[in-house]
């Protein structure tokens, strides 16, 4: 009966609903396969894949990995004429902190506090291939002078590293914030990630440091007014 | 099958089977993003203005649309007014799913001109404004009473509006049964570990009692595997009218818990608000009948 009337409606709207029909499956099939084989579609069909990500990103692995470690971006400043005598701002905890002291409202604290977690991590990324390179290069010093060695090669990149600038803008910003003079002073960016007491470190290829702490970029020192 | 395929065009094409909850949607949506960028303002011009001390580069997106960044952000004042016009005006419904794409489109832009800023809530968002573009939300709570189209036009627009609102349901469920199935793939999940790092780190530390909870075995490993369960089976359960309501709420009960613990309020409420979707337009119109009656009747009436 439904079907009869169905078939009494004009061609026209019956081939709308059918192509609708169509989009619909299309697009489910598509978004499949973009969350639980993003790699696959983008091997097969790349452009598809483009096109797709143009207008919706569909990323839902809400928390699968959890971290085994907690990173911590360190902002060391310190006196250019008493270098003994530093002062280390934990940026990660001044986030996390502005973060639950302006909940429920903190999205611009929670936002900033994702953007660091990221360009950390591809800072991270882009200092682990430096360092595996001078590895292969040269096998016979301490990982920590590879750690350094390589920082020191990817904060000197020209053109900047968008991350590394970004890192050390939002860094700086911090100091403003907290109102720290910076006249006569020079900086340092650290990275370093805290592993989680419960993790057993045995994959760990770095020095490891008070035990638990590895560092992984250890940026070389900058003038804070580049004439000084 | 083709029989069968005509069957459900039919179904689908004789009412608008969501028409209140994405009324709702709708609203919830648009208020959403303009408390976003009214919390946001202070930062505007770090976020957006070219004299930001974060460098961004050109989004695809921002390509595809042939609109250069510089010019963008030089502009953005303008760009973020034009953003909470849409907004409004797809609050009152004006304009329809004209108001709706205008919105998606006002928002990706403003998305592409710092694609660094943004976490899942946001991402959710837009991806609802995405199905606003193609429902007919507009049968209640506008500004202009709503016209119904003539009966083959409307029983198009109802049949593609039914087909974006599932598609909206279906996407939520999606987001569950994967996060839900990423878990079950990492070893720490499997363990009875997963929830113990995540209370562990520092970056979702909210207060000081989650570090104390992590220490809790008989805390954490019975929720590990609750959240695993809750997530595989929530996207099938749903569906049933015995179990939705439960496992609505249990659902409920977890987002509570990841904002208790976490303070992540965007997809906490992003999330939340699809939940109506779930529910017919005659039980929703109950519901409120319920709750206006409770609100106002019982009130007046012990007066």
């Amino acid at each position: 009966m439904e079907a009869t009337t169905q078939n009494k409606l004009p061609i026209a709207y019956r081939t709308i609903s059918y192509v609708a029909i169509c989009c619909f499956l299309i697009y489910w099939i598509l978004t499949s396969l973009i969350i639980g084989l993003p790699k696959t579609l983008k091997k097969i069909s790349p452009k598809t894949h483009h096109a797709y990500t143009l207008v919706i990103r569909q990323n839902w692995h809400l928390f699968s990995n959890p971290s085994i470690y907690n990173k911590q971006i360190l902002f060391v400043v310190r006196q250019i004429k008493n270098p003994q005598k530093t002062d280390t701002f934990n940026i990660t905890r001044y986030f996390i902190s502005q973060r639950i002291a302006r909940a429920p409202f903190n999205n611009y604290y929670d936002n900033l506090d994702h953007v660091l977690f990221r360009i950390s991590h591809y800072l991270e990324t882009e200092n682990i291939a430096t360092l595996n390179k001078l590895k292969k290069q040269d096998s016979l010093q301490s990982n920590l002078w590879y750690i350094q060695q390589s920082s020191k090669i990817s904060a000197a990149q020209e053109p900047p590293i968008v991350h590394f600038t970004n890192l050390l803008n939002i860094s700086k910003q911090v100091l403003i914030d907290e109102k720290i003079h910076t006249v006569g002073k020079e900086y340092q960016l650290v990275i370093k990630n805290n592993y989680i007491p419960p993790h057993k470190l045995s994959h760990i290829e770095y020095d490891v440091q008070d035990g638990i702490v590895v560092p992984c970029f250890v940026s070389p020192y900058y003038s804070f007014n580049p004439h000084d | 099958m083709i029989k069968k395929l005509d069957l459900l065009i039919f179904q689908l094409q004789q009412e608008n089977k969501k028409a209140v909850a994405l009324a709702f949607v709708r609203i919830a949506i648009s208020f959403w993003f303009i408390k976003e960028l009214f919390f946001r303002s202070p930062a505007f011009e770090v976020l957006y203005s070219p004299n930001s001390y974060l460098k961004t580069k050109q989004e695809p997106i921002l390509k595809a649309l042939h609109l250069n960044i510089d010019w963008l952000q030089s502009h953005y004042h303008w760009v973020i007014s034009v953003c909470i016009i849409s907004s409004v005006i797809h609050i009152l419904g004006i304009g329809k799913n004209v108001g709706a794409i205008a919105m998606f489109i006002c928002y990706s832009i403003l998305r592409g001109m710092n694609a660094s800023f943004g976490n899942t809530g946001d991402e959710m968002c837009l991806l609802i404004a995405f199905y606003m573009c193609f429902v007919n939300s507009y049968q209640y709570a506008t500004l202009f009473k709503y016209k119904p189209l003539s009966p083959k036009l409307q029983g198009l627009y109802n049949l593609i509006s039914n087909l974006a609102a599932y598609s909206m349901m279906i996407n939520l469920c999606m987001a569950y049964f994967y996060t839900g199935y990423f878990k079950l793939e990492n070893k720490f999940w499997q363990q009875g570990k997963g929830l113990q790092y995540s209370l562990y780190n520092e970056r979702f530390h909210a207060f000081d009692f989650a570090k104390t909870l992590a220490t809790k075995s008989w805390f954490y490993v019975p929720l590990n595997y609750a959240i695993l369960v809750f997530e595989l089976t929530m996207p099938f359960l749903v569906w049933f009218k015995k179990w939705r309501n439960k496992v609505l709420l249990l659902m409920f009960l977890m987002h509570c818990y990841i904002y208790c613990t976490m303070l992540i309020f965007g997809m906490t409420f992003t999330f939340l608000m699809q939940y109506p979707l779930f529910y017919t337009n005659e039980e929703l119109k109950l519901f409120y009948t319920k709750v206006k009656y409770k609100l106002f009747y019982t009130k007046a009436s012990s007066t």
